[in-house]
């Protein structure tokens, strides 16, 4: 069957109010009919002042071992593993800003989203 | 003033609306899925659709993003830049999409080409929306909008969740707009006020405690009304108070009533709440207050023109199961003349309403089938032409004690007044006059005996309504349900769930009970002490500086983690502090010991051992108290499954309208309807007043009408035979 290429973005806001997560998922076909995934990731937090501000804006390509994972995320959601590793990939971006972490380290971290999935999370 | 060329102007605009959907359609050319065939092709012509597309909100600019992909008309087809202007369109749209009140936003995009012939193709990408608002409390008047206007309150969840939080009725704005003034036209003819036409003018309003402006005039021959209204709406989520409104609003009527005026001008705050879906049975419970003074009079000889001042307390309860919806409200009013008495008169009122809509649904259910099996039934749904057949029932009494004088304004008059808000501006609609179609306006109770003065003090009415749909055509395209999109709504919908649970989940006293195991954790962390690479020689320095650098991080990290947990109560992250973090700093720890320990400095190597044996101690308790033991629910899984269900029941009400959007929403229908109404006012001289009739119920993309004729079977003498009833309404024709 060909590739079809598709994009999924989501942003939600918890009742809470102090955060707004972003995920899009995006699925390219390549001219052999290869697919490749690509995340997305966008995390608000509120500030000091109760403003919602960007802590974490990220793109990630997706390594072909973990396109499985990209696909069941796509159709079922992010489980729990994933959404603890989303706020790992925060913390990482605010010891960014203050110099502890690196963009490396951010995106070493973001990266993870996708392959923390629970191996027992739908498929 | 909305004139006849407007409101024609109004049916054109929706018939050739129509016409385009009807085209599309048709559309034919059959392509290979294989975009790669048509590298070098010329292309045709390049758009962006969306099944709102007939919503000048939902589609606005979709010609400046065509401008900006990477695929342009001019060059050759190639299928690389075709593929990536999907994630463009993506990102474009949502930007596009106001995101405020709103729980989910969701963009979906594919590709697709058409007519691939003759060496050229058309490209097209189709963008689904769906803004899902922050539940709100009137999922009655939401029931009642999808049947009503199905196209434009579709379209106008699909553009932004701040629409549905605007206006009463069901009367959704454009969110495109919101930064601008937004007038919606309304005209309708009656026999009392004649034809009448008016304009509804919203507008953000950037002072301090309201968030909206809004100008709601009509008028005719023989009347006018006019409503200015400061509001604001929040919605603070909390189970006694999940959407809050105030306003302070203006209003002024002067209408004829039988051979009389009635003039009336308030100046009114009030104050709405509406609570989150409560009880096993998802009841939303209303309740609203309001204070308001000001001046009435009647042209009656003798009768009392004075200053007037009230206290309004309104409570209700609404649902939606399924197809059905119930609403049902008690209102109290206690008014005073400001003459000496403190209450002249004390008003009750109790209004219900329900109403049902025969249209199938899936049969698909996630307890028996597994999505895209082929039990799963749910995109045959998208694209099929709906027929649905709607019952509403409405029952209205009302009583006035008087104890000293009740003013005419106050008093009950029954007719074909659509509105007849209990309190002005009310989110809700709850009645305080009696409804009768096939009387004009203000007319039962106009003819009361001289010695009683204008208007009742007692009545009842009831109302039935039956709308079949006969023609039909489904809001969304059948390309939708080809593809996997409502899969990827599935997922969409369950992050969402998931991170609201997350909320939930690290507030239960459950999960708040593993702080201390958390903190200890971050304790003993905290107190590793790592070698300084400078006090080694410089190939020792070399290999262990980037060992301590990860583990300093790593540290941090965890730090940051614990706290993220203990102070702001994101206990989800423990998964991720005992899956990743705390095992792979025990790996950084053992691969400074071994290297410490094959240099000879097992001193620091013992030191770090113990250290990590402590972590790891602590990491131990904390697994304990977290993750289960084999075949026992832990209170760590009762929490989440307490969290889970919290969550599924806050996004209850936004799964229910999306489906209707899925699933039942037509771009247009026709429809008969059937009416039968009944109604007494007391004193009036008359006895109980009928209303038999029938009509056609139109929803033509963005234009809604309701017209027929109504009998009247129990006439007086004076009276017509009945009372047509008719009424138009277009939802943001000037955006």
């Amino acid at each position: 069957m060909a590739c079809k290429a598709l994009s999924v973005s989501l942003d939600v806001a918890p009742p809470s109010g102090d955060t707004e997560v972003s995920l899009q998922l995006s699925k390219i076909c390549n001219p052999d009919n290869t697919v490749e995934w690509k995340l997305h990731f966008e995390l608000k937090m509120m500030n000091d002042a109760g403003t919602l501000v960007t802590v974490v804006m990220l793109d990630v390509d997706i390594n072909h071992e973990d396109q499985p994972a990209a696909q069941a995320t796509a159709n079922n959601g992010m489980d729990a593993n994933q959404r603890a590793q989303a706020d790992v990939a925060a913390q990482t971006a605010l010891l960014k800003t203050q110099g502890d972490a690196t963009d490396d380290d951010v995106q070493q971290q973001t990266a993870a989203i996708i392959p923390a999935r629970d191996p027992d999370s739908p498929a | 003033m909305i004139t006849r060329s407007a409101a024609v102007s109004a049916i054109l605009l929706a018939f050739f609306s129509g016409l385009v959907l009807a085209d599309d359609a048709s559309s034919t050319g059959v392509c290979d899925p294989d975009a790669t065939h048509y590298n070098g092709w010329k292309i045709r012509s390049i758009e962006i659709k969306s099944p709102f597309d007939f919503f000048s909100a939902a589609s606005s600019g979709f010609d400046q993003i065509v401008s900006g992909l990477p695929l342009q008309q001019k060059d050759p087809f190639d299928s690389k830049k075709f593929d990536a202007g999907v994630e463009q369109v993506t990102n474009a749209v949502k930007n596009r999409l106001l995101f405020q009140f709103a729980t989910v936003r969701l963009v979906v995009t594919v590709n697709e080409l058409n007519n691939c012939k003759e060496g050229a193709v058309d490209v097209r990408y189709v963008v689904y929306t769906a803004v899902i608002p922050s539940l709100s409390g009137k999922s009655f008047e939401l029931h009642q909008a999808l049947l009503e206007r199905p196209a434009t309150t579709g379209a106008s969840l699909g553009s932004s969740g701040s629409a549905a939080s605007t206006g009463a009725s069901g009367n959704l704005s454009s969110p495109g707009a919101s930064k601008d003034f937004l007038m919606l036209p309304h005209f309708a003819y009656d026999r009392t006020r004649h034809g009448y036409g008016g304009i509804d003018v919203k507008s953000e309003a950037p002072l301090k405690f309201f968030d909206t402006f809004e100008f709601d005039s009509s008028a005719s021959s023989n009347s006018s009304l006019g409503d200015l209204t400061l509001s604001a709406n929040r919605a603070p989520g909390e189970k006694y108070l999940n959407h809050v409104r105030w306003q302070l609003i203006s209003s002024y009527r002067d209408l004829p009533v039988g051979d009389e005026r009635l003039k009336e001008g308030k100046l009114a705050a009030a104050f709405f709440g509406s609570t989150k879906e409560l009880t096993s049975h998802g009841l939303i419970f209303n309740y609203a207050a309001s204070l308001a003074g000001g001046h009435q009079q009647n042209t009656t000889p003798g009768a009392v023109n004075s200053s007037y001042g009230d206290v309004k307390l309104l409570a209700g309860v609404e649902n939606r199961w399924g197809s059905n919806a119930m609403a049902g409200a008690y209102g109290v009013q206690m008014g005073s003349t400001l003459s000496g008495r403190t209450v002249d008169f004390a008003k009750h009122i109790f209004d219900f309403r329900y109403s049902v809509s025969f249209s199938p649904l899936p049969s698909f259910s996630e307890r028996t089938c597994k999505a895209g099996d082929p039990c799963d039934d749910r995109s045959k749904f998208i694209g099929a032409d709906h027929r649905p057949l709607s019952l509403e029932i409405r029952a209205t009494g009302g009583l006035i004690q008087t104890f000293g004088v009740t003013p005419s304004a106050e008093r009950f008059f029954g007719g074909n007044q659509q509105m007849a808000p209990f309190i002005d501006g009310q989110p809700w609609d709850v009645r305080g006059q009696p409804y009768i179609r096939s009387i004009p306006e203000y007319t039962i109770g106009s003819s009361n005996p001289a010695s009683f003065g204008l208007g009742g003090t007692r009545f009842y009415s009831a109302n039935l309504t039956i709308a079949k749909a006969v023609i039909g055509r489904a809001i969304l395209p059948k390309e939708l349900g080809s593809t996997d999109f409502v899969q990827k709504l599935d997922g969409a919908m369950k992050t969402a769930e998931g991170v609201i649970s997350d909320g939930y989940f690290g507030k239960d006293p459950a999960v708040m009970s593993v702080n201390a195991e958390v903190k200890a954790v971050g304790q003993e962390v905290a107190a590793l002490q790592l070698p300084d690479p400078g006090s080694f020689d410089a190939a020792t320095n070399k290999r262990i500086a980037p060992m301590v650098k990860a583990t300093t991080l790593q540290m941090k990290l965890i730090a940051a983690i614990v706290t993220s947990i203990t102070v702001k109560g994101n206990s989800n992250s423990t998964n991720a502090l005992i899956n990743n973090l705390l095992p792979s700093l025990d790996t950084d720890i053992t691969g400074i010991r071994n290297l410490l320990s094959s240099i000879g400095r097992t001193d620091l190597a013992t030191a770090l051992e113990q250290r990590r044996v402590a972590i790891g101690a602590a990491n131990d308790k904390l697994v304990k108290a977290w993750k289960p033991d084999a075949g026992t629910e832990t209170p760590i899984q009762a929490a989440r499954a307490r969290a889970d269900k919290k969550a599924a029941q806050d996004l209850e009400p936004a799964k229910k309208v999306l489906n209707t959007v899925l699933y039942q929403l037509n771009a247009y229908s026709v429809a008969p309807v059937g009416i039968f109404d009944v109604a007494r006012v007391w004193p009036s001289g008359v006895g109980t007043r009928y209303g038999i009739g029938g009509g056609v119920r139109l929803s033509l993309v963005n234009a809604n009408f309701t017209f027929g004729y109504a009998v009247n079977p129990s006439r007086l003498r004076g009276e017509s035979p009945g009372a047509l009833f008719f009424q138009l309404d277009v939802t943001d024709l000037f955006h």
